[in-house]
């Protein structure tokens, strides 16, 4: 396990008194100048001579948070007033609450009792008595006093009689912030990932051209929908991906496929949000299923191994869903609300998505993300070249429904190598051929919606690769 | 020497003692409210009497407020008391420590 305490400038005893009597002064002053409100001084309980460094002031800002937020939830009052993060002798801040300090301070009783972490929080609600300002204790409300994190006695004995060596209590201190920061950095990761899928299916529908595709510019293929259908849709998405990256993150397994069918689950209700904010078209069912997988692989993944490893989100895919083709296309009945994938399995053997995510999605992996990663120009130059390559790799089965014939893949893989052989988007030559294909696909309404898709999952590990991969700040 | 005024040292905070010097000539008089006063009061009273000794104070009465201090802490806010009481310094004389 990482060490915090290698770092950090260490405090004698004068330098922590003299603090205690500058934040002593403080807490006179905030007392006098905010009769109205409680004041409140945060600072932690960090054993031995160091008791600052970047592990710590974020372990003291995120836990604040949560305290910030318990108080929201109450609907209690406050703000921040004064702080010092960066001191030697320990972060602090100072909040003014409105509410009367006994109610404070079961409050903050509560949240230091809430986590093993929050044990090394000391949160102080000051009143004023006989003309000096205190801190109330946990007796003053008939609460039992703190106990010692390492053993559970009274913590005061163990203080006093200096039971523990610095060495136990930095050991102690260390395993409680360790697995707080894992925690809290994992919560970032998840809302990164949730950021990163929003904006790869609304960046997907902003590039242009794209034949047989919906964008700002044209959507003849598509008439039922345009690009606010597909913002629409987008937005309605964000509860899912939250909850694709919270199921990857949180769950305590490595059981993928049981977590793929939590997934799934959630899929359904993510399907109903979003024909309800589409007015019932179809904009990404198929984005709803692989971007779901994806995130959930992903979010995994981090949990495992703390970092980025694109081949890895790769083997969770595929452990995840080793069984899709077989308990998904092989049973199937011959029902009347077949899917265009399910029925192009029976007349033609085509395994369409669920194969290719089975694979481990290898279209994207082999043609997509290499051909975005080194695709150089604007966001929408990369998107349209990796389009066309991967439109060129892909047994697109919305065009296979489209055309009615699986014999569309050899003309579409014809136009769109000439459309590549010319530059594609990078080449004024090529541009006219993207412009060209975009007209012809409106005008014998084809789509190349399952090679959509695959840009959205394409552009989501680009966006892993390109700004998770370096990590999180303070690591 | 002679205690010229009270003095105060020391928060009520936790792991600290506030100490309250003032004239005395009865001898040195601990009042002493501490919650750790069963196991540790007669260990905070000696190094309270001890350190005021090195100072030569024989004659004082203390209020000594302790929420759980180490003997260090209880020696270095005794002394900031004691200086102040007897206008020398407002800093603790860190040599004495």
């Amino acid at each position: 396990m990482k060490n915090i305490f290698t770092n950090g400038e260490k405090q004698d005893i004068p330098a922590v008194l003299a603090n205690k009597d500058h934040r002593a002064a403080v807490q006179r002053r905030l007392v006098a100048d905010y009769p109205e409100m409680t004041v409140v001084a945060a600072k932690l309980n960090i054993p031995g001579p160091i008791k600052n460094n970047p592990a710590i002031k974020e372990f003291f800002i995120v836990g604040l948070n949560q305290l910030e937020h318990q108080w929201r939830q109450a609907g209690t009052l406050f703000y921040q007033k004064g702080q010092w993060l960066d001191a030697g002798t320990g972060p602090e801040r100072f909040y003014l609450v409105k509410a009367a300090a006994p109610v404070v301070k079961a409050a903050t009783t509560a949240f230091e009792e809430a986590t093993a972490s929050n044990r090394l929080f000391d949160l102080d609600v000051l009143v004023k008595e006989n003309g000096q300002v205190r801190p109330l204790s946990r007796a003053d409300s008939g609460q039992s006093a703190r106990r010692c994190f390492v053993c559970g006695r009274p913590a005061k004995e163990c203080g006093r009689s200096r039971r523990h060596s610095v060495a136990e209590l930095q050991e102690a201190v260390n395993k409680l912030i360790v697995a707080a920061l894992t925690a809290a950095h994992r919560s970032v990761v998840s809302d990164r990932l949730v950021q990163f899928a929003q904006r790869a299916l609304l960046y997907e529908v902003m590039a242009w051209p794209k034949p047989g595709l919906v964008d700002p510019v044209e959507h003849g293929a598509h008439p039922d929908m345009d690009a606010f259908t597909f913002i629409n849709s987008a937005v309605s998405l964000r509860r899912y991906l939250h909850q694709a990256a919270e199921v990857g993150m949180r769950a305590n397994t490595d059981d993928y496929p049981l977590m793929f069918n939590e997934l799934r689950e959630f899929g359904k209700v993510a399907e109903q949000d979003m024909f309800a904010a589409t007015r019932g078209v179809n904009t990404h069912k198929g984005a709803v299923f692989s971007l779901g997988i994806l995130v959930m692989a992903t979010a995994a993944s981090w949990r495992k191994l703390g970092r980025v490893d694109l081949d890895d989100i790769q083997v969770v895919v595929k452990a995840a869903l080793v069984d899709l083709v077989k308990d998904d296309l092989k049973k199937l009945p011959n029902a009347a609300d077949e899917t265009a994938g399910e029925l192009q399995y029976r007349k033609y053997g085509l395994t369409g998505i669920r194969g290719e995510a089975q694979a481990g999605y290898p279209t994207v992996f082999q043609y997509g993300l290499p051909t975005m990663l080194e695709t150089v120009g604007s966001w929408n130059t990369r998107i349209v070249q990796t389009l066309l390559t991967l439109a060129r790799h892909t047994e697109d089965s919305t065009l296979i429904k489209r055309a009615g014939d699986p014999a569309i893949l050899q003309w579409k893989d014809k136009q769109v190598d000439e459309c590549l052989a010319a530059g594609g988007i990078t080449t004024a030559a090529g541009r006219a051929l993207l412009n060209d294909l975009e007209q012809e696909f409106s005008r014998r309404h084809l789509s190349l919606g399952g090679t959509a898709d695959l840009i959205i999952l394409t552009f989501f590990l680009t966006l892993v690769k390109e700004e998770l991969a370096n990590g999180l700040s303070n690591e | 020497m002679d205690i010229k005024k009270t003095a105060l040292a020391g928060t009520l905070e936790s792991s600290d003692i506030q100490i309250t010097l003032s004239k005395g000539d009865n001898g040195v008089n601990i009042d002493l409210d501490s919650s750790v006063e069963e196991l540790y009061g007669d260990q905070i009273r000696k190094v309270i009497t001890d350190t005021l000794a090195a100072y030569g104070i024989k004659n004082a009465n203390v209020k000594a407020v302790d929420k759980g201090a180490l003997d260090c802490v209880v020696k270095a806010r005794t002394m900031a008391a004691a200086q102040r009481a007897l206008e020398t310094t407002d800093q603790p004389d860190w040599e004495v420590f």
